[in-house]
């Protein structure tokens, strides 16, 4: 009985100070949102940036994530979706999202995020109402998705992400919208008639 | 790929990234240790922040893991 309430107390602490760790990466992106205001003070400019300081940290995380999952290729966008909103969210953020709101062409959907540890703690001033909070999600989806090549075809997926729904913004969860733009064909650098 | 001094081995990820391997010939657990050597390149390499995709890859940390991989694999503990 004894060891049992030690170890209770243990896992608590562990859970304790991991929720520490998660605070310090809060902490982090909120200072570099604060940074970024004071350097470009155009809110669609921050957004950019946001979103651009994303696309180079998915062109990197992809294959981490490939690496570490050890996921095979997924069929079509549906899939790449799942994957992205089930294993890929939940490894590197620890939440779970989930895909919804699929159009009827089945090249747009819907990320639902009904935690983000990016925004706790965080109110939103009148005066950034038109800051993208999140926009560096938006950029990491896009970064990564852009990097896989699928063997032998050949294929990127080129997508398009934008934020739809805040938490910060009064809804209740936080809606990335995903839409893939085309199928682009991977451009050999040679000509064949050389 | 194989030849009678050396076997080539290659492991593409879904990102078109290539990791070759020579090995001597006929040498056991081939795509585990390709795993691994991912693995190593994800975190090592691909963290670094100032590695530029594309360059050759000078990070000390991921060459001192390769090495110490490749130790524990010929010393036949992996």
């Amino acid at each position: 009985m004894q060891i049992d309430a030690s170890r209770n107390l243990q896992a608590q602490y562990n859970k304790a100070i991991y929720m520490k760790n998660a605070e310090i990466f809060t902490l982090t992106y909120g200072s570099l949102v604060r940074q970024l205001i004071s350097d470009f003070e155009d809110l669609e400019e921050v957004n950019n940036q946001l979103e651009k300081m994303g696309y180079n940290i998915g062109i990197r995380l992809v294959d981490e994530f490939l690496a570490k999952s050890k996921t095979s290729r997924c069929g079509n966008f549906r899939e790449t979706a799942e994957v992205v909103a089930k294993q890929a969210f939940s490894m590197f953020l620890n939440v779970q999202a989930s895909v919804s709101n699929w159009n009827a062409d089945g090249n747009e959907c819907s990320l639902m995020l009904v935690d983000n540890p990016l925004t706790d703690f965080v109110e939103l001033p009148e005066e950034f109402k038109d800051l993208k909070y999140c926009s560096i999600l938006c950029g990491v989806i896009r970064g990564a998705l852009e990097m896989m090549v699928g063997l032998g075809l050949l294929v990127n997926m080129d997508v398009e992400c934008k934020i739809v729904q805040d938490t910060l913004k009064g809804d209740d969860c936080c809606e990335i919208r995903m839409r893939l733009k085309e199928h682009r064909n991977e451009q050999f650098p040679f000509n064949d008639d050389d | 790929m194989e030849s009678e001094t050396f076997d080539l081995h290659c492991f593409q990820t879904l990102t078109g990234t290539k990791l070759l391997l020579v090995v001597e010939p006929r040498a056991p657990y081939i795509p585990t240790i390709l795993q691994r050597i991912y693995e190593l390149y994800t975190d090592y390499v691909l963290k670094n922040p100032f590695y530029e995709t594309e360059q050759v890859i000078k990070c000390e940390q991921f060459d001192e893991n390769l090495e110490a991989l490749v130790k524990r694999y010929s010393s036949g503990a992996l």
